[in-house]
Formats: C-alpha cells, sequence, structure tokens
C-alpha cells in the first residue's frame, strides 16, 4: 500500500468515526457503539475494515492427505497511532548508513524511512464466545531503531495495538476495540472494575510504559478475557533522570486489565502484588485466576560470586477473586521458581500442573534457582502449596519409540543403559550424577564430551525451552468414570542446557514426549515416554490439538530466535501427531514464515488460524531484510493470518444440530445429531487464549456417551469441577470413517460457574 | 574489540554479518554464563570538576556514565586523545566522523562508515542529546580488549584511563582499575556416593548455577538436611515438607520466603509446612566454593570437597561430593552455528579430502526389538558433531544417511536406529560429509558406502504391538549382531577409498 492510499483511508476511517462514514465501497464502515460507556476515549471505537478470505488450496488429492491454506489475508488499513499518543518514528537524531530502507507494506513510513504506523500481528489471540477472537501485536515500534534495538528499544517501542477479529465469513472483519492499545497511559488514577483506565506512567513521552505485550491471556467466567502483566520499556542504566541511554529494560507490569466483549473496551481491574512480564495464568475450578512466575525486571542482576544475590523470576504466586477484582498473594508455601511462561495447566484434581518448561529467555533470562525448572511438580490451591512430582522425563517408561531414539544416541549393545533407564525414579540421575563418566563416556564418545548432557538430552528429560505444552484430551477412567489420568504432549523446542548453567540450548530440537499424571485425589503419580521424534527440529512450534485429539504443529524455527535473532531458517511446513501411534507426520506447507510470536488457534468450525510473527530485529540491530538468504524475516512483524483445513474439512463430516447453551458441572445433557449411531465420541474443546505458545486453560474433555437414539445423544458432563472449569467450550461430536477421525463444526456450550459476587 | 570498517554502499547484509561475529555475542553469552573474568571499577578519588558527576555500570558491557551540569563543556578523549564526545550545557555532542563515537555507542560497537576511518578526518560535530549526560560502552573498560591481555603478571592489577578536557583546556583523567570476578567456565558437581542413601530414600544432583538436591523418602524416617550453622534446615519424611523457618540457612537460600516475623535465633527451629509430598529439590550453594576462593585462574583448579550434613531419623550422615572446575571454550558459543546458517546451508558441495583418506562402511543389524540398526563403521574420520556448522577439518565431520535414495538422517555417531522397513529390497547409502556440510571426495569420488538389505515379511507381533512386554525390550539390544540378512553390493556411485575393504 502506499502512503498516499494510506492515508485516504486513514481520512475515510475518520469520516466513518464521525457517523457520515462512506459505506458504499463496503471496505470500512462503523459499528454502531461508537462511544464506549464510562466515557472512555473511544472515539475510533468500532472502525471496521474487511479483507476477502481467499479459498483454501490444496488439490482434492492434497486436501484429503495433508491438509492445506488459504492464501494470507491482513487488515487492508493502518491507523495513525498518534490519536492514541504512542510516538511512532525515532527521534534519534543521527542516521545509521548502513540502516536498510525495508519498506514494507505492513507500514507508512517518513521521509527517512523510519516507520510512523504499523498494522498489528497476532503475537497473543483469544477466541470469544461469539466466535470473534481479540489479538494483540508485538513488539511495536521495534522496525524504528536505528542502530541497535538494543540501545534503543527504551526509545522506540510502543504500547501494542488490540483488533477483534471476525473471520466466520467469507470476509475477514478487523474491528478497533477502545481503548485500542488496551487503555495504557490514558487514564488517571487506579480503581477498579469497571471503567478506569490504565496509567502506569503518565509522564512518559514515549507512551511505551503500559504495552499489553508480554501479558498472559484468559478467559473468565462470563466470556470478558483477562490480560494480566505486560510491559514497561525504558532504558538504564541512567543518571538519576532518565537519559534514554544505556541499555533497553523491560519492566513487568502489575497491572491487569479485562476486555469486555460486550461493550467493545477495555477496562482496568485490580493491580497484582507482583509486576509481570511473561506470567502464566490458569482457571482454576471454580473460575479464579491462578498467576505465576513472570520477572519484574528482565535484565537481572548477575554475581557469579554470590549467586544467592542474583535476580531470579517473581516467584509468588497469586490467586483473582472474580467477585472483588483483587489479587491474593497465595503465601510463602505457593512460592515456586519458574521461568518465564511456564507451562501450567490445571489437573482433573484441581491442582497447577507445572509440566517442566518455559521460555528459554537466552541471553537474558538467568535465575539463579533454574536448577529447580527441571522439577515438574503442581500447586494445591486448598492447601496453598506444591507438590515435587519428579524430575522431568523421568522415569521413563521405555516403550519402543523410546529405546528406539536411544538407540540413535548410544550403544544399542550395552544393556546397561537400558537398565539404569528403567530404574527407579532417579535412576539415570542417580547413575549420572554419582558417576557420570563411569557409565556412559564410553558410550557417548564421538558424539559429545559432555556424558551428562548427551544423556539427558538423548531422553529429552529435564527443562525443556520454548517448546509447546498441550493437556491430550482428558478421558474417564471406564471403570470409575472419574477423569483420573492426564497425559502432556511436550514437542520441540530447545533443551535445556543442563550442565552449563544455561536455561536453554541453541538448537531447535525434534523430540517429543508423553508426561502422565495419575491422580487418586490428591495424591499423584508421574511417568514420562518418549514419542516419535518430529520430522525436523523446531523452535516455537506452536501445537494445535484438534477435535480428533491429533495435533497439528504449526510455524517456528530450526534455531532459537531469541538467542540470535535473523539467523534462523523459518518452518512453514507443519507436522500432525498421531495419538494412535504416536508420531509425527508431515503435512501442508503454510504461506508465510512466522518465527517468533506466531500463533496458531483452533476455530469453531475445526479449521486453524494461523498468524502471527513479531520477531526481534536481526543480531538485536535494526531492521534488515535477509530473505533472499532464506533466513526468517525479522524486519518487521507479520500482520497477515492464513486458515488451515485440516483433511476432515474435505470429508464428511457428522453433523451437531443442537446443543444446550449452557451446562452443569455434573450435568447430563441432551444434542441432537443425524449421526447419532456413529458418533463415536463427544469432545468439548475451551476456547483458546494463547500467547507465546502457553495456554494454561487448553483443554478438550472427552463426555461419555451415556444414551444413544433417535437422532439424539445423551452425554454425562464430569463431575470433577476442575475437568471443566466454568467459561466458553465449543462441543463437537466425533466419527470415525474411512478418512480417520472426523469431526463436526461446533456448537457453543458455556459451562455454568465462576462466583461474581465479592464475599469480602 | 573487533573492529568493524565498511565501505558505505557495501550491502547491508554483509554489515550485518560482520556486525554478528563482533564481540556483541560473546558479551551477551556471557551475561548469562559465568560472567566476565575482570570488571572495570572506578577509583574512589576522582578529580573532577564541579557538577560533573561519573558512574561505571555493568548491563551487557561495562558502561561509563556521565552527566555534567557545570556551565563548561566536558570532552571525551579516545586513546589517540581526539575528542568523540561534548557533554555540557548544550546537551551532548558527538563527532560523526570519530571511530571512536561509533565504537562506543552500543555494546559491541557499531560498524565505521568510511568516513570516519580516518583518525585525521575533520570533526563533524552533531547533537545527539539534548540532556547534559550520556553513557558510552568504551571499550577501555574491557580487559579482553586489551593488547597485554595474557602477558601481565597475575600479581600486578590492571589499570584502566580515559583522558577528558573540560572547559576546552583542562585535562582530566577518569581513572580505575579492574577486580577479577571468575574465570569462563563452570562448576561441575557430582555426589561420592551412589544417590540412593537409604532404603526408600533416594538422592539426585541437579546442575546449575546453583546446584539443587531433590531428595525423595518413602521411608519411615525423615531426612534433616542441617544447615550453615548445623542447624536443622529442611525435613523432608512421610508427613511432607517442613521448612524451619527460624533458620537464617533457610532465610538465605529458601526456596520460599517467609514473612520477616520469625524469630532469628536457629536454637528453636521453627517448623513450617511447606509441602504435603515425600519429594523435595532445595538449593545448596555448598557444592560451590565460598566466594573468597572460586575464581578459578587456571583451567587446573583443585576440586571442592564438600559435604552436607543430613541426619536419618537420628543418624547422622554427610552427602559427600566433589566440584571441579570445568572452562568453558568460545567454541562452545552459538556465534559458530551462526556462522552455518548465515550461508547457503544446504547444497552439498563435494570437497577433496586429506590423505589418508577417510573410509566407510555400512553394517545393518536388525534390531531384536524393532527395526534396524545402522552401523556405520569409518576410519580416519571422526564424528564431530560439536563443530558442525563450522568450517570443514580434516578428517572428521558427520554421515548422512539415504535409504532408497531419501536422506533420511545426518548422523554424529555410529549407530543409528531405523525404525521401520517395509518388507522387500532397500538401498542404504551413507556418505561423509565435512563440518560445513560438504561431501568428501577422494580421488574425485564421493566417499560413500552403499548396500542392499532384504527385509523379510514381518512375523506377526513383531513390530510395534502393544502386547510386546518391557522386560523384553529391556534386554534386546544386548543380542549379538546379526548380519546374514545383509548383502553388501557394488555401489552404484564409485566409491573408490573403499576399495581396500
Amino acid at each position: 500500500m502506499t502512503r498516499k492510499h494510506a492515508a485516504w483511508l486513514a481520512s475515510a476511517l475518520v469520516l466513518s468515526a464521525c457517523g457520515g462514514g462512506r459505506q458504499d465501497d463496503g471496505s470500512i464502515s462503523s459499528r454502531d457503539t461508537e462511544l464506549g460507556p464510562n466515557g472512555l476515549p473511544a472515539a475510533r471505537a468500532g472502525l471496521q475494515s474487511k479483507a476477502a478470505i481467499e479459498a483454501v488450496q490444496c488439490s482434492a488429492s492434497e486436501c484429503l492427505e495433508i491438509g492445506g491454506f488459504t492464501p494470507p489475508f491482513e487488515e487492508p488499513v493502518i491507523y495513525d497511532r498518534s490519536e492514541d499518543g504512542a510516538e511512532l518514528g525515532n527521534d534519534i537524531p543521527f542516521d545509521n548508513p548502513l540502516r536498510q530502507s525495508v519498506r514494507s507494506e505492513n507500514c507508512e513510513f517518513d521521509d527517512s524511512d523510519r516507520p510512523i504506523n504499523c498494522k498489528p500481528g497476532a503475537g497473543t489471540i483469544a477466541l470469544l464466545g461469539s466466535d470473534d477472537l481479540l489479538f494483540f501485536s508485538a513488539l511495536e515500534g521495534t522496525e524504528s531503531a536505528e542502530f541497535s534495538i538494543v540501545a534503543e528499544g527504551g526509545q522506540v517501542l510502543v504500547n501494542d495495538q488490540t483488533r477483534v477479529l471476525n473471520v466466520a465469513a467469507e470476509e475477514a472483519t478487523w474491528t478497533l476495540p477502545a481503548p485500542i492499545d488496551g487503555g495504557a497511559e490514558d487514564g488517571e488514577t487506579n480503581c477498579l472494575l469497571p471503567g478506569c483506565l490504565l496509567n502506569t506512567d503518565a509522564n512518559d513521552p514515549r507512551r511505551n510504559s503500559g504495552s499489553l505485550f508480554c501479558a498472559d491471556i484468559n478467559a473468565l467466567p462470563n466470556g470478558t478475557v483477562l490480560a494480566v502483566g505486560g510491559t514497561n520499556y525504558y532504558t538504564e542504566p541512567g543518571i538519576d533522570t532518565p537519559f534514554n541511554i544505556g541499555v533497553v529494560e523491560l519492566e513487568g507490569l502489575n497491572a491487569s486489565r479485562i476486555f469486555d466483549p460486550s461493550s467493545n473496551n477495555w477496562f482496568q481491574t485490580g493491580d497484582m502484588n507482583f509486576g509481570r512480564w511473561y506470567p502464566t495464568l490458569v482457571s482454576l475450578a471454580n473460575g479464579d485466576q491462578f498467576v505465576a512466575s513472570g520477572v519484574s525486571k528482565l535484565l537481572k542482576p548477575v554475581y557469579p560470586n554470590e549467586p544467592l544475590q542474583s535476580g531470579r523470576n517473581v516467584v509468588q504466586t497469586e490467586t483473582f477473586d472474580l467477585g472483588c477484582g483483587v489479587w491474593a498473594d497465595n503465601g510463602p508455601a505457593a512460592q515456586r521458581s519458574l521461568p518465564l511462561y511456564p507451562r501450567l495447566h490445571l489437573l482433573p484434581n484441581g491442582q497447577v500442573y507445572y509440566n517442566g518448561g518455559g521460555q528459554a529467555f537466552n541471553p537474558f533470562g538467568q535465575a539463579y534457582d533454574q536448577a529447580l525448572w527441571n522439577i515438574v511438580g503442581a500447586y494445591d490451591p486448598d492447601t496453598q502449596s506444591w507438590t515435587d512430582l519428579g524430575y522431568a522425563g523421568l522415569p521413563l517408561e521405555l516403550n519402543e519409540l523410546g529405546l528406539g531414539q536411544l538407540t540413535q544416541a548410544l550403544n544399542p549393545t550395552n544393556t546397561n543403559i537400558a537398565d539404569a533407564l528403567s530404574n527407579t525414579v532417579t535412576g539415570v540421575l542417580e547413575a549420572l550424577s554419582s558417576e557420570p563418566g563411569a557409565l556412559f563416556d564410553p558410550l557417548v564418545e564421538g558424539l559429545s564430551a559432555d556424558a551428562v548432557g548427551t544423556v539427558i538430552n538423548a531422553i529429552a528429560g529435564g527443562f525443556r525451552g520454548s517448546a509447546t505444552s498441550l493437556m491430550m484430551p482428558l478421558r474417564p477412567n471406564p471403570d470409575t468414570g472419574e477423569y483420573d489420568e492426564a497425559e502432556f504432549l511436550t514437542a520441540g523446542g530447545v533443551l535445556g542446557a543442563v550442565t552449563v548453567g544455561s536455561p536453554g540450548a541453541f538448537v531447535g530440537v525434534a523430540q517429543s514426549r508423553i508426561d502422565t499424571v495419575r491422580m487418586d485425589g490428591d495424591q499423584m503419580e508421574y511417568r514420562s515416554r518418549l514419542t516419535g521424534a518430529l520430522n525436523q527440529g523446531r523452535w516455537y512450534g506452536q501445537a494445535v490439538l484438534l477435535p480428533t485429539g491429533e495435533v497439528m504443529m504449526f510455524s517456528g524455527a530450526t534455531h532459537d530466535e531469541v538467542v540470535l535473532p535473523g539467523t534462523a531458517f523459518p518452518i512453514t511446513q507443519t507436522e500432525l501427531y498421531d495419538p494412535q501411534t504416536e508420531t509425527w507426520r508431515l503435512m501442508a506447507d503454510a504461506n508465510k514464515p512466522r518465527t517468533y510470536h506466531n500463533t496458531a488457534v483452533l476455530l469453531p468450525d475445526g479449521r486453524v488460524l494461523v498468524g502471527g510473527h513479531a520477531p526481534i530485529n536481526t543480531a538485536y540491530a535494526y531492521s534488515v531484510n535477509l530473505t533472499g538468504l532464506g533466513i526468517s524475516p525479522n524486519f518487521g512483524r507479520d500482520p497477515s493470518f492464513e486458515i488451515y483445513h485440516p483433511p476432515y474439512v474435505f470429508a464428511d463430516r457428522p453433523e451437531l444440530q443442537s446443543a444446550p447453551s449452557r451446562v452443569d458441572v455434573g450435568q447430563r445433557f441432551g444434542l441432537s445429531t443425524p449421526d447419532a449411531e456413529s458418533v463415536t465420541e463427544v469432545v468439548l474443546v475451551r476456547r483458546p487464549t494463547l500467547t507465546h505458545l502457553i495456554d494454561g486453560d487448553q483443554r478438550s474433555v472427552v463426555l461419555p456417551i451415556v444414551a444413544r437414539g433417535n437422532g439424539r445423544l445423551e452425554v454425562q458432563m464430569p463431575a470433577q469441577a476442575a475437568v471443566t472449569p466454568p467459561g466458553e467450550y465449543m462441543l463437537f461430536v466425533i466419527t470415525e470413517g474411512e478418512s480417520g477421525r472426523v469431526p463436526s463444526t461446533s456448537l457453543p456450550v458455556q459451562v455454568n460457574g465462576g462466583d461474581f459476587n465479592c464475599a469480602s | 574489540m573487533q573492529r568493524v570498517l565498511l565501505q558505505e554502499g557495501q550491502p547491508a547484509w554483509l554489515a550485518l554479518l560482520l556486525l554478528l561475529s563482533a564481540s556483541l555475542w560473546s558479551s551477551l553469552l556471557l551475561a548469562h554464563g559465568a560472567g566476565p573474568r575482570w570488571a572495570a571499577r572506578l577509583d574512589d578519588q576522582q578529580v573532577l570538576p564541579a557538577g560533573v558527576t561519573v558512574q561505571i555500570r555493568h548491563s551487557l558491557a561495562p558502561q561509563v556514565l556521565l552527566s555534567n551540569e557545570s556551565a563548561q563543556t566536558l570532552e571525551v578523549l579516545d586513546p589517540r586523545g581526539r575528542a568523540f564526545l561534548r557533554i555540557g550545557p548544550a546537551g551532548v555532542h558527538a563527532d560523526m566522523h570519530a571511530s571512536a563515537w561509533y565504537n562506543t555507542y552500543s555494546v559491541a560497537g557499531l560498524a565505521t562508515p568510511a568516513a570516519a576511518q580516518d583518525p585525521n578526518a575533520p570533526a563533524r560535530w552533531r547533537q545527539v542529546s539534548a540532556d547534559p549526560a550520556w553513557g558510552w560502552f568504551d571499550p577501555r573498560l574491557s580487559l579482553d580488549n586489551r593488547p597485554d591481555r595474557g602477558l601481565r603478571p597475575a600479581s600486578q592489577s590492571p589499570r584502566w584511563s580515559i583522558p577528558l578536557r573540560y572547559a576546552e583546556d583542562a585535562e582530566h583523567t577518569l581513572h580505575g582499575d579492574f577486580v577479577s570476578t571468575q574465570a569462563q567456565g563452570r562448576w561441575q558437581s557430582r555426589l561420592v556416593r551412589s544417590g540412593r542413601i537409604a532404603d526408600d530414600l533416594s538422592l539426585a544432583l541437579i546442575s546449575g548455577p546453583v546446584d539443587a538436591f531433590m531428595v525423595r523418602n518413602a521411608g519411615p524416617h525423615p531426612i534433616t538436611v542441617l544447615g550453615l550453622e548445623s542447624e536443622p534446615f529442611l525435613q523432608v519424611g512421610p508427613e511432607g515438607v517442613y521448612a524451619n523457618a527460624a533458620s537464617p540457612t533457610w532465610r538465605a537460600w529458601g526456596r520460599n520466603r517467609f514473612p520477616y516475623s520469625t524469630p532469628s535465633s536457629a536454637e528453636t527451629p521453627s517448623w513450617t509446612k511447606i509441602s504435603s509430598s515425600q519429594t523435595y529439590t532445595w538449593l545448596d550453594p555448598r557444592t560451590r566454593p565460598a566466594s573468597s576462593e572460586s575464581v578459578p585462574g587456571s583451567t587446573d583448579a583443585a576440586p571442592h570437597t564438600w559435604s552436607i550434613p543430613v541426619r536419618i531419623g537420628e543418624r547422622h550422615e554427610d552427602l559427600r561430593g566433589q566440584s571441579h572446575w570445568q572452562p568453558m571454550s568460545r567454541v562452545d558459543s552459538p556465534q559458530t552455528s551462526m556462522t552455518m546458517t548465515s550461508a547457503p546451508a544446504h547444497a552439498h558441495r563435494p570437497v577433496a579430502a586429506a590423505k589418508p583418506w577417510p573410509r566407510v562402511q555400512v553394517q545393518v543389524h536388525p534390531d531384536a526389538m524393532s527395526g534396524w540398526n545402522v552401523h556405520v563403521r569409518t576410519d580416519n574420520f571422526r564424528f564431530s558433531p560439536e563443530a558442525a556448522g563450522q568450517a570443514r577439518q580434516d578428517g572428521q565431520g558427520h554421515a548422512h544417511l539415504y535409504v532408497d535414495g531419501q536422506k533420511v538422517a545426518r548422523l554424529y555417531g555410529p549407530w543409528f536406529h531405523l525404525p521401520h522397513l517395509t518388507p522387500g529390497s532397500h538401498y542404504l547409502h551413507v556418505t561423509l560429509n565435512a563440518d560445513d556440510h560438504s561431501v568428501w571426495t577422494a580421488d574425485g569420488q564421493l566417499i560413500g558406502h552403499r548396500i542392499r538389505i532384504e527385509v523379510p515379511e514381518e512375523p506377526t507381533g513383531m513390530r510395534g504391538m502393544p502386547g510386546m512386554s518391557r522386560q523384553d525390550a529391556a534386554h534386546s539390544p544386548g543380542s549379538p549382531p546379526m548380519t546374514h540378512m545383509v548383502t553388501a553390493m557394488p555401489p552404484t556411485q564409485p566409491s573408490k577409498p573403499m576399495a581396500a575393504e
């Protein structure tokens, strides 16, 4: 888009906002609600733009075999950020003669090729109950760095934009919420629900101290979306006053905000007790919100000789009371050192499970206590304390796939290894930590001098960085009807560099494993097994659990794009995990490279919306286009989306005609489908709320069919509240035929619950 | 510091690759590793004009912060005495024709434009800040950049200085020394005795910047870990995990920080339940030497012997172990891999191997449990996974395995497991490749070996059958290799180097 064109669109938008909008071209229109309630500065709220979603691109046989993607589509408009106070562009008063002119259609540029306004990309995304999607951008302003994003980030980065997107029809629609940036710095004072706006630093001249970027999001039981944390950019060190010299620093916000889809507005709610950048949210069984980890100050001090004085992530956990809108510190026994964006999931027994993974934020993400990140554990909200379950990946159940992978790394003629690995809980660790050399050195010669690391890596145990972590479908025990087992898939990412004191290595790995937690009330047993590996190593692959129980892996790169941004090769080919064979196979190729801050979410019709990509500047420097070398495009974010159509979309699909819109825990309910006789499974899927590979609420629950006939099925909701925390879900029915497992499109179902009364 | 000199007009990606190879990355890597070997420190006594404040901060690299609120301008001089910064009432001006401006602007410096490469180029001052303060990453604060690095006697404390000029004629100097912090490397710890220290009680050491111990105690007697003053510190037993909130050790190291109200007496334990579990992992810095002695100056630092007192029931035990200092070489850093990825990486260019020529032979053994174990036997060749992607070196590299013409794996060791081959005839082909992924040749021929194998129809229940027991699986790798089903074929591509076989 030329600048002129963008300016024309912008003026059209202004007209539209004033009520005299030109609707005739069909590309821009205004929603009915032009102003939000409570006198919010919502002048542009409700502005819309549209773009066509073209048909999926695959031949008939490809469609059925590997699925296909639509061509990419993106918001056609570039909005003027100065209207919400953001000052894009670069006021660094000198030019870098080497900086390329990387003009793209995603931004408007000034005369010296500096971007002024850019389109947002979906670095964080949530599927709302209305089937709209809420998303917000990542690293806006990064294109403006003149020399180095490390030196200038505190000045050039700005508060990120949010959008509401609809892709249900053949046209995608983007709608501006109010305020466009989630309300950073426009308000006056802190107060509680609703009607007040975030004000982290009203004096911040750059308008970049309240960004939603790096918050985590969750849907609340009433369909609103909670976003906690975020980023305050500044520069340090400085002398006494902020002179904007030094190194960009990212401070975690303690703010929490709520987006209300019914009013299209962002509100502020109670502050957390601790600032958090890269935290993880999990809905508890009663709908209250649990938050853990994050960091208050990214560049933590490191004192090699005084490690305990060094920095670490926020160890305190907090719980958000839905009714009162306040956060409470869960107390000392609820503390735990966790990586950034820890992989947390709610277990059927109501405890919060840590799956031994998180964001490996090299080179900055060090913490003196990161040895503890290797330990999987569970938090009990009732006792407000943690249970250590074991070392991630151990004990390893030596299935065929696991043994196969081991024999690739180790001499298969030595039976001691198999014995050691099939030993008790600390079998491997015991052997390694007591006599690492004696047992393993001769075997790994030629592989690496690092015996301990090699074996741990071969079994893919311990902390896994920047890997996807999915809770596989929860199924009731056929004997008891209890949901007493949960399985978690960890695939790709980078291995923890166990012996070098670094939270993660550099090369994306292919290893894939399933961790199992078996529950008997509050008693838990943890085990692990290797699955077939990915067909290629992949950092930041985004996995999506399909209604069928299969898993699709999207996007990512060959190497860690945080360690050395702009040097990895993007991976566009997708893979599918088959839970029957526990192996991965290659699927269709996506159109666009999407590395850091990519997203992929299941849509209500069973397709998958793939978007995002907001990379760090190449080598933490400035925007450079190296795509000619096949390298990840790190000269700006990608505002586009594409929709993946799994093969089942092209199959003969069952039809779900009706289901209750609201159900209770433990309730039996009926649904009508002409395929009642052939339906093999009924699945309730939580609507995704995703950022940075983590959706703490991701879940898919298989509901037992208790009666069947006459075009109707009766199914049983779990009696355990933690299996289906209150909130909005999608209900699918599945049939199984020649083309494998095929889901219907879904109907929206809300699980009742959530106490919005303030008791205290 | 590595200087990056460029002509304007050169492609920017070239500048970038040079930038990447600059020392930025070692600085960044140090940030999470062992820290710089030497840290610059400002002397306490500095003779400076009134209104001038100086600090040194260490973030990704040492940085001088200077503010000048006096009425006169202060100039910062490069090692040749040329001013490159003017700080004063008019804000900060920088000389765009001074290479020092580029070298000090960011952590690793910036590429210097041609116009600034001539040390005698006329100054071109431009305002870079309206505030009378600036922070610059001065290479003189980094001892690693100095030519006398490594030559200096260890007893002699190294010093640094940065000349200043105030009010056009008054000479001043910022000065200081370097304090030794820690060599680049890591302590690797191990328990001397086995981790199973009693029935139903096991212990594992987990490496980290601070090591941790994971204890699992399924037995009837609690294990009590004692702290620095031999006070009870932590207890893991049938009732769960308890921390002694009165223990000074717990207050210093504890995973969970308790409110301050706890009395500080170590004599009366104040047990607080922190978990219902019988498994707990605690951080314990005692596997490292105390800070005063933890500065290994060489690769042969003495091992640190440690013991951690515990009580199991009423019985006293010591968890004993040793920690060894392991220097980390720069080769481990990912910057080498980056070189690989910035080059077109996927062409397997043939390159001539040096004599003695590497040789390779492939054998395939059916795995008693499932699939096939491929054994790649080499002569005059070493698998070098640690060097993958780097410039090639003679006599080492990795192998590529092709099945029926399809590449299935890159091999970094002699064994590879093929989980499945369909019944019938298959060709396996292995090539030897250099670290830079080019393929080795000898006398103009690719070095490789190609064999045909016949896979019989699978007996029922052999592959992937869920009924197979784990015991069978665990012992199957010990079966003697069988080669009778393998038929070596003359390679279709000549593999002359293998002719000796």
